[in-house]
């Protein structure tokens, strides 16, 4: 059974627009291509079988918490979730299918060094610096 | 001079020390308590670096979050755009 893939509103679906339609001018930069096949590739796997072993598609028990309704996540690349991950959910209607969200985020997608090396704000309690100590 | 009061949450200078930077441009931090930085150059020169701490690979970052909210908002509305057409970038 084939899935119609819908793209969730309104931020997937604006990046859809703008990645396609540079894509189809040619005016996807070198890494956008890359990740605009790789995403195309499983989107692809997405609608004809949303189980395809190289999605690696499982539910994310703490996003369906959170939204009431099931959540599941995919990768881009087989067994690589560094590579891209979408976020999915069966609806709005029967045989449907509407990616919610990607990892990472179209705006975080930063080259350079640091890439591999996720990077976040330490915990406010070990950044308070220690007591001077008297003399 | 009057004495000043700093609060709690304000950072304190705990070292203060001078430092050359060697043959590649490379300056040592002295009982450094992280791995990781973020780095901040300033156009007076000088140089901001403010701890970090390494993510889990698997964790959502905030603006992916914010994605997925706004999706799933508009979803429960019954909003969705339509189906996209994957055949030709497939056959591509």
């Amino acid at each position: 059974m084939g899935f119609k893939i819908r793209m969730g509103v309104p931020e997937m679906e604006a990046f859809w627009k703008d990645v396609s339609t540079r894509n189809q001018v040619g005016e996807l930069g070198k890494d956008e291509e890359k990740f605009f096949k790789k995403w195309i590739k499983a989107l692809g796997y997405l609608s004809q079988n949303p189980r395809h072993n190289s999605l690696g598609s499982h539910e994310i028990d703490d996003l369906t918490r959170k939204y009431g309704i099931k959540i599941f996540q995919s990768y881009l690349e087989n067994d690589t979730p560094a590579a891209g991950r979408m976020f999915w959910t069966y609806g709005p209607d029967r045989a449907d299918i509407t990616v919610l969200g990607i990892e990472p985020h179209p705006e975080d997608q930063k080259r350079g060094a640091y890439e591999r090396v996720k990077l976040a704000a330490m915990p406010s309690t070990t950044v308070e610096p220690e007591k001077r100590k008297r003399k | 001079m009057p004495a000043t009061t700093l609060k709690k949450a304000n950072p304190i200078v705990i070292e203060d020390y001078d430092v050359a930077a060697d043959a590649k441009k490379r300056i040592n931090l002295r009982n450094a308590k992280t791995k990781y930085f973020h780095v901040k150059a300033l156009s007076n020169g000088c140089y901001v670096l403010e701890p970090r701490v390494l993510v889990p690979p698997h964790v959502i970052s905030a603006r992916s979050l914010k994605m997925l909210d706004k999706s799933v908002a508009n979803l429960k509305k019954g909003l969705a755009s339509p189906p996209i057409d994957l055949a030709a970038f497939l056959e591509a």
